[in-house]
């Protein structure tokens, strides 16, 4: 592999925006990070596009990704793949675009994450994310939600490790002003912890601010480029290396054996565990970090998922604010999935995208300043797609980002 | 073109097929299918065509499980969802045979206080929703031990 880096970076915003079509999302998002990475349009090489609902809600079953480049963003002509992975689409994209210009095949190559679930009728939206599972096992015909899934682990990992309904609300309402602070993001108003806890209850324990929005539209693109061809293409300044990408498919999980049960139940480490290890860093290493907080209780599981402390000591986290902007590691800089929004296959890249523009330092009033005050030097990223727990029939991501 | 006086006989319809059977009578009891290695033990619900446990192309054998089951979490919903009306409970139920499903919960009102985690449960085929033609859609659901 050639060393990778990521020369550009762009989003639409994401919302709830139903007269923006699809396509257009895409152009806003490509030509940001055309414009960011200082190049010609004409030096995409590659592209691949990550997007889980458009034949669903809008009949868009094929060539999903050649449609919104051409018509949208006007690149014609170069190799585009369609990529689907669930809520994973996005990194599998990036990292085939990372992939693609790594082999030496391309110098140049673009990934984009797309998706408009604001298109199609309520079934049809819920069809679309039922369809997330297995559809044989018929899960999804018998009220099957993800924010039902992440609850009743929720109540199971409450009585396991003493967290509280409180703290869960506090990861929402730091989401939430971290939100506030990125332009970009779905929700652009913080909300108190009580503000939180007193909206509607979904699936019990989980409230409506503690689940992300299942009708929301958004886009985002990252461009990479081969290290040694950089000069070539573009002036920008700094880069950021792609230090490890990794994905893999849920493994078997034989629930015969207790510990197996520990470990769907409480994310599994697998991809983010060797990330760090290609990366050749670890947890105590990271100045900042973006997981899958679809559900306010994923993002305090996967502060032990992702090593930064051990089984339970999630509510300590966040009581003890380590995970807020000025923390030692900061969690989901730009709202996350909760809050800067989820549409499932605009979420990769989006994650990439923070990442970027912290290391960077370009991050405005979110900015982070890392360990030692000068910004952020190195940063993890998890992402999963595909459905939960027992039915995870899907992949597991981990990125390690650095300057 | 209507032929017939009067509507069509109303029909049970699984939810999906070759999970379950349905019960013909009172007397015949109702059953998840699923699938087994001879070789290894493993027992998967729904059934699958290759072993996952210890990989061996032909192994995996049809079998019919007990219905026995440990309640291993739940969540009351309040929204309503396509195929179900709220609130409703949403569960994770453990088999004895090992799989661990998803299940819609029987016999009990849907409110926190109406179950425990680990207490003991047992399979029904029961109705899920009537179809736009009438039909009445089945599939499995749990309810508690005994009740």
């Amino acid at each position: 592999m050639r060393d990778v880096v990521i020369i550009g970076v762009g989003m639409h915003k994401f919302g709830y925006l139903p007269h923006v079509p699809i396509k257009e999302l895409a152009r806003v998002a490509v030509w940001n990070a055309i414009r960011d990475a200082g190049i010609e349009a004409q030096a995409i090489q590659c592209a691949y596009v990550g997007n889980t609902a458009q034949g669903a809600l809008e009949g868009q079953h094929s060539v999903r990704g050649h449609v919104a480049l051409r018509t949208g963003a006007g690149l014609s002509g170069l190799p585009i793949v369609n990529v689907e992975c669930g809520t994973a689409s996005a990194t599998v994209a990036f990292r085939e675009a990372w992939i693609a210009v790594g082999s030496g095949l391309y110098d140049v190559a673009l990934s984009l994450g797309m998706e408009k679930t604001t298109s199609g009728t309520k079934a049809q939206r819920q069809s679309s994310a039922a369809g997330a599972v297995d559809v044989t096992s018929g899960d999804g015909g018998m009220g099957l939600t993800f924010v039902g899934v992440f609850a009743a682990l929720v109540e199971k990992l409450m009585r396991q490790y003493g967290w509280t309904e409180q703290q869960l609300a506090k990861v929402a309402a730091k989401s939430f002003y971290n939100a506030s602070l990125n332009p970009n993001a779905e929700y652009q108003q913080a909300y108190t912890v009580e503000e939180v806890l007193q909206s509607r209850i979904v699936s019990y324990p989980l409230t409506r601010l503690m689940s992300c929005s299942a009708r929301i539209d958004g886009a985002a693109a990252v461009i990479v480029c081969a290290r040694e061809a950089v000069e070539k293409y573009t002036s920008r300044r700094p880069l950021v290396d792609v230090a490890a990408c990794v994905q893999r498919s849920v493994p078997f999980y034989d629930f015969r054996k207790p510990e197996m049960r520990e470990i769907v139940y409480t994310h599994d480490p697998a991809s983010v565990m060797e990330a760090y290890a290609i990366a050749g860093a670890g947890p105590e290493d990271m100045e900042l970090a973006q997981c899958h907080d679809a559900f306010s209780i994923e993002e305090m599981i996967s502060y032990q998922a992702m090593g930064f402390c051990e089984p339970g000591e999630g509510g300590r986290m966040i009581d003890e604010g380590r995970t807020a902007l000025q923390g030692d590691i900061p969690f989901n800089t730009d709202g996350g999935l909760l809050a800067r929004g989820n549409p499932a296959g605009a979420t990769g890249t989006a994650q990439i995208c923070e990442v970027v523009q912290q290391l960077r330092g370009e991050a405005g009033p979110r900015q982070v300043q890392g360990r030692d005050g000068t910004g952020p030097k190195i940063g993890i990223i998890s992402n999963a797609g595909g459905g939960p727990v027992e039915n995870a029939i899907g992949s597991l991501m981990g990125v390690v980002l650095k300057r | 073109m209507e032929t017939g006086s009067g509507p069509a006989p109303k029909k049970v319809v699984p939810l999906r097929e070759g999970l379950f059977h349905i019960p013909a009578s009172p007397e015949d009891p109702g059953y998840l299918i699923g699938s087994e290695c001879p070789d290894c033990d493993y027992i998967a619900f729904p059934p699958v065509l290759v072993c996952a446990a210890c990989v061996k192309e032909d192994t995996m054998r049809e079998c019919r499980l007990s219905g026995k089951a440990r309640l291993d979490r739940f969540t009351v919903t309040h929204t309503p969802h396509f195929a179900v009306e709220a609130p409703y409970i949403q569960a994770y139920v453990q088999l004895e045979e090992g799989p661990m499903l998803y299940t819609l919960i029987a016999g009990v009102e849907p409110r926190a206080d109406a179950l425990q985690l680990d207490q003991p449960m047992e399979m029904v085929i029961e109705k899920i929703r009537t179809d736009e033609e009438g039909n009445d859609i089945v599939a499995w659901k749990f309810r508690p031990a005994g009740g």
